[in-house]
Formats: structure tokens, sequence, C-alpha cells
């Protein structure tokens, strides 16, 4: 008796619904924009998120720097022997480590040359610095310890000095002096000036020599990113202890840079979620009107409903089944579509990464929206004397 | 709960008392009522001055009779058949229908003894125009709590009665007047109500389709319903077996029309003269009084 009740309310709803089908599609129209707005500016944020996070683990989140910030030349910095110990003396906490210096030569290779990033580097900062080399080699530790001139190279520079051909065994010259070209890395970017393959790499030991530097920077690796933190107090400690003071120097991870920039997108997906859930008001507010304007349409059937004998709760289940279904429509039809304009925002180069949580808080939302403004103005019309509802225009 | 028309017996009681309604009208007078009511009032409160639309009416009427309601416009009648019909509650008085005190009633148990007892024609038809005749009529059968296979076979019925079977999936806008009045026709009887009441049935259509709903009418009398109509045409009333006058609130005229009953069919034309002018034809006592305002 329940069951066939609530199948003839359903029916009569579902009647209602395709019989009114402009009305129907504009009660939906609010929630579809509000919970596709929600989802298309949530997966916005969400995919800024992402896109620096993704960043940042490429870079490695198991990586620590220490970084010599008097300059290399003071006599405060901490020697290469105290870290190479270091390393020997806490495999529980740090794996790798590399020295690393940085600097901007001039490369020539016959008439052409180009200034570019020059890496330089022990042989561990292949996995450290997460390179992929695609033809040819990264250096050896033998080559690091005779100092040899040999250098990997980006793809920008085989572009720029060698032609677009592979330039694994040619040989090119950095500030005058001739390097081996032993390797060439897997195109990182696309190609071109500044990017991420506008890069050369070749021992520490060579460079140092070369640019008659010190080494001012350390990488440390952990296996696990569950001992950085551990490691990078500890080697705080460790230096503070070798140089007598905490000044000079920093070391750092990047799993603290990663702390603050996911604060800071943070940020931002709470303001693209405010101004979606204004949407989601402004959608709510839509169907309202929609609710109120169809009931007091709808006050005279109503009426007819009551005077053949419908009771108040038969008026109302039947509304509560119309607001229902048509919310809950209205929130499929918003979150197809929102997923879809993601997928598209993706598709055009923006990052987009829909989030589940709030496509699921909006679809709840919008429902408890649709009903209770559907419901509300349906229960002053069902408590109306048949006769004042009929008579209603 | 419901007793069958002939059991119930109606006393003209006191408004004071307080009485269990059924058996204690029963008890006291020993007629035969369908409905029942007693100094009825209804007030409308218009500003600083009330208007009497009901002004203490009392009113049996028997199972199985024909009664026509007339007077001018204005005169209360639409108010009166909403009070018959639980439509609208009295400011005061109190009333039975088939035995149940509805003035005593709550919300739902009006809206099943509008649904079980009560079937109505309104002259605007008041069809709901998203659904097709046949899910019209079918409606108040819905509420009725019937399970389909049943609903189906009293609409049809319904439908058949009233010559729409072949129509029955048009919509109401698909429909001459007529065609919907009868489609409303079908709907009131659908649910075999004790009661029909029809407010002026006929007054949007032309005079051959009232005809033909007056002779639905005539035939819904003969299979033994009881109807009240309510018409300010003298013409119309003429057809029904009491003619019962209504001016200013007030009942003011009561006549058995048994003899002079006219069946629908022949009607003369002369007799859609002016109801107010062939007012005085009516025997009785105060026949529409004072009709010549
Ligand atoms: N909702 C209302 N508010 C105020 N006054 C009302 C209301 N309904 C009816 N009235 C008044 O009550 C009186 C009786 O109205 P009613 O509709 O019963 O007349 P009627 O006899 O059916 O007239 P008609 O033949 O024109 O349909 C009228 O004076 C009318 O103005
Ligand atoms: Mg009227």
């Amino acid at each position: 008796m329940m069951f066939s009740k609530f199948k003839q309310s359903f029916k009569m709803a579902m009647k209602s619904i395709v019989g009114n089908k402009g009305r129907s599609a504009l009660t939906m129209l609010g929630i579809v924009i509000g919970v596709a707005s929600v989802i298309i500016l949530t997966g916005i944020g969400g995919g800024a998120t992402k896109e620096v996070t993704d960043t940042i683990s490429e870079m490695g989140t198991n990586r620590i720097t220490v970084m010599m910030t008097r300059g290399a030349n003071s006599s405060r910095s901490i020697r290469l022997k105290d870290m190479q110990s270091y390393l020997e003396d806490n495999p529980e906490l740090v794996s790798m480590m590399s020295p690393y210096l940085t600097a901007q030569p001039t490369v020539k290779q016959g008439t052409k040359n180009i200034v570019t990033s020059l890496d330089a580097c022990d042989t561990s900062y292949e996995q450290i610095g997460n390179l992929t080399v695609e033809s040819g080699r990264f250096f050896s530790d033998y080559e690091v310890e005779k100092r040899k001139k040999v250098c990997v190279v980006g793809t920008y520079i085989m572009q720029e000095l060698f032609g677009g051909v592979d330039p694994v065994g040619q040989s090119l010259k950095i500030n005058g002096s001739l390097f081996e070209v032993i390797g060439m890395y897997e195109e990182s970017d696309d190609s071109t000036e500044g990017s991420g393959d506008d890069k050369i790499t070749i021992p520490y030991t060579t460079a140092t020599r070369l640019f008659s530097q010190n080494i001012n920077t350390y990488y440390f690796y952990t296996d696990s990113e569950d001992t950085v933190v551990a490691a990078t107090n500890d080697l705080n400690r460790y230096i503070t202890a070798k140089l007598g003071t905490d000044e000079g120097f920093r070391v750092s991870n990047m799993l603290s840079l990663l702390d603050s920039l996911n604060e800071m997108t943070g940020v931002l997906t709470a303001m693209l979620a405010g101004i979606a859930s204004i949407s989601l008001v402004v959608g709510g507010i839509g169907i309202m009107n929609i609710m109120t304007v169809s009931v007091s349409e709808r006050t005279r059937e109503i009426g007819i409903r009551k005077a053949i004998g419908a009771r108040t709760t038969d008026i109302l289940s039947q509304f509560l089944i119309e607001s229902v279904v048509l919310s809950g429509l209205g929130g499929v039809i918003g979150i197809v579509f929102g997923i879809l304009v993601g997928k598209l925002v993706a598709a055009l180069g923006m990052s987009s990464a829909t989030q589940w949580n709030m496509v699921v808080l909006s679809f709840v939302f919008s429902l408890a929206v649709g009903v209770f403004f559907g419901l509300a103005p349906a229960k002053k019309a069902a408590k109306l004397n048949p006769i004042d509802a009929l008579r209603s225009e | 709960m419901v007793a069958a028309p002939e059991e119930v017996q109606v006393a003209a009681v006191t408004p004071e008392e307080e009485i269990p309604a059924e058996a204690a009208v029963r008890a006291v007078l020993g007629v035969n009522a369908m409905i029942v009511l007693e100094d009825i009032k209804k007030i409308y409160k218009m500003g600083d001055s009330d208007v009497h639309a009901l002004d203490g009416v009392s009113l049996h009427i028997k199972p199985h009779e024909f009664v026509a309601i007339i007077g001018p416009s204005g005169s209360g009648k639409s108010t009166l058949m909403n009070m018959i019909g639980c439509l609208d509650v009295p400011t005061s008085g109190r009333y039975w229908i088939d035995g149940i005190e509805g003035s005593k009633m709550k919300d739902n148990d009006l809206a099943d003894l509008r649904n079980k007892k009560l079937g109505f024609i309104f002259q605007q038809y008041n069809l709901l125009s998203k659904l097709s005749a046949f899910e019209n009529v079918e409606l108040p059968l819905i509420y009725k709590g019937l399970p389909m296979v049943k609903r189906r076979s009293l609409a049809e019925a319904a439908l058949d009665k009233v010559g729409l079977r072949d129509k029955m999936n048009h919509k109401p806008t698909e429909l001459s007047g007529g065609q919907q009045q009868r489609v409303s026709i079908a709907r009131a009887l659908a649910g075999k109500p004790a009661l029909i009441l029809a407010d002026e049935p006929t007054g949007a259509l032309d005079s051959k389709s009232g005809v033909e709903i007056m002779q639905m009418m005539h035939d819904l009398h003969e299979e033994g319903n009881t109807i009240v109509l309510i018409t300010h045409d003298l013409s119309i009333a003429k057809q029904a077996q009491r003619i019962i006058t209504i001016r200013d609130g007030k009942i003011t005229g009561d006549v058995d029309n048994s003899a002079d009953q006219q069946g629908a069919g022949n009607v003369k034309p002369s007799a859609l003269d002016d109801a107010e002018t062939k007012a005085a034809e009516l025997k009785g006592p105060s026949a529409i009084g004072g009709a010549a305002e």
C-alpha cells in the first residue's frame, strides 16, 4: 500500500516533469550551472596544485640541499671531505651525495657559440637530479676522479651546435677548453633556449679547475621521504658543529618547499571554491524562484487535486518527488558537464584535476536546495482550502 | 463509519446540543437524508463590512433526489455548493454528508470524504490540462488507492457512459467545451459517489451541448444518483424534482417540482427566457422573493 502510493506519486511527478518541459529545464539549469561551475573551478584549482606538486616531485622530494651562503671561497665553508664522511657515517639517513656547482659558460662548436647553463656534479647526480640519458652515457667515477673533460648535453645544444644530429662522440669547447660529448639527455621540455633542454653537465672535479671555483653546494639523497626531515636536521647539527656557527650555510629540502607551496595553492583552491559556491547559491536562488512561481501557477492544479480527494500528503509527496528528480537530474547533468569542461580545459593546455569530494558536496548541496525550495512553497499551497486554491488564477 | 444512505436518519438538532453525529441524528428524526445543513453561515470580512454569503441556511436533501438550486448572481449558490462539497468551511453551523458530520472533520478526513462520497462538476470543467481524458478520470481513483486494473475498468466505464471512450487519450485542449465537460462528468461519477454536485455545468456551453449535458444528468439521476445542480437558468432548474431558491444568502423558496419536471429533451425554447421573469411561475411560498428588484 505504502509502496503503491509512492509509485503513484512518482508517476504523477514524472508526468508533471515531462508535461512541463520548459519549466523543468529552467529549474534544472540553475543546478546544472551551480554544480558544473563548482566542479570546473575546483578542478582548475586542484590542477594548479597538482602541477606544482608534480613539478616538485619530479625535482625530487628526496633531495636535501646544503648551500654555503657566504661564497664558496670563504674559509668558513664546509669541506668536501666532511660531507663525504657524513655520507659514509649515516647510511640510515642518506644514501647518496653529490657536490654541485653551476656556471654560465660560453660553449663553442666550430663557428657557432652559445651561452648555456652548466651543472657540475658527481656521478650520483644522474639519479639525484632525476636525469635520463637518451643517447650515449653519463660520466663515470673514473672520469670524475681523473678530471676528464667530458660532458653530457641537452637537446637544445644538439639543435644549436650540431644541427640536430646526435652529438655523442663529437667535441665542443667550454670557455675555450675542449670537451668530448659522451651523452645526450632525453628531451625534457621543448628544446628551446632557456628551457630544461638548454644545459650541459660536466664532472665537478673538472669544473672546479676550469672555473677556479670551490664547491658551494652539496646535494644529499635519501631513499625514503620519511627520513628527509630527520636528515635535514641532522645535517644542520653536523655542519654547525664542524663550522662552529649556525650561520653562513643553509640546509633545505623540497618537502618544506612543497608544504609552503601547497599552502599557497590551497588558498587559491579555497578562493575558487568560494567563487564556485557563490554560483551554487545563485543557482539555488534560481531554483527557488522557478519553484515558487511554478507552485503559485499550480495552485489551481493543487485545488483540483484536493477537490477530487488528494490529501495534503499526496500533494506534498508529488512535489517532493518532483523536486528530488529535477535537482538530482540537474546535479547529474551538472557533474557530467563540469567534468567534460574540465577535460576540455585540460586539453587546451591548462591543468585541471576533478576534485571528487567537491563533486559529491555540490551534488548534495544542490539536491538539498532543490528539495527545500521545491517543498516549502508546495507546503503552503497544499494547506490552502481547496476552494481558495481553485479560485486562484 | 460509512453507512448506506437509506440507513441514515437525521434530526433537526439545536446547534448547542453536543451529539455523536450518526446515531443521535438517526434517533431523533425519522427522515432519510443525504445532506443536512443546519444554520450554516459564511461570512467574508471585506475591510470593515461583513459579506454574509450564506446567512443561516438549513436544508435537508434525501437520497436519490434531483435538486436544483437557483438564484441570481451573487446570491450565494456557489458558496452553498462549496459547503455541501466540503471544499470550504462555514463560519458557523453544522452539516452532515451521508451521515458524516463534515463540520467536525480534519483536513485529511475531508479529503477522503470528498474522494469517496462526492463527485464535482464545475462550470469551468477544472480538468488538469497536462493529463489525458483517461488520466483525468483516473485521478480520483488513484487518490482512492485502487489498484491499476480496477482503475482502468472504472475509468473506461465512466468514459463509455459519457460517450468519450474513443477520445480517452486526448488532452483537454484537444476536446470541445462540451466534451471537456463530459470528461469532468466521467471523473465525477467514476468513483461511484453518493452525491454529485454540479455548479452551473452548462454555464460555459452552447445550448446544444447544454442539452446533452442535462440529458446526462437525467440519466445519472435515473440510475439512482443524488444530484445537486446549481444554476441561474430557470429552464434548467425546471428539469429537477425540487427547486430551491436562494437570495442574499438565504433560502427563499423550496418547491416540489416533480409534477412539472421537464426532461432535457423537451425543454421549450420559451423556457430559455430570463429566469427572473419566469420566477413568478414557480408555485410555493415566496418564490424568489423580491425578484422584481
Ligand atoms: N472569497 C470571497 N471573498 C469575499 N466575498 C466573497 C468570496 N466568495 C464569495 N463572496 C461573496 O459571497 C457572495 C456569494 O457568492 P457566490 O459565489 O456564492 O455567488 P453565486 O450565487 O454563485 O453567484 P454566480 O451566479 O455569479 O456564480 C457574493 O456577494 C460574493 O461577492
Ligand atoms: Mg457561482
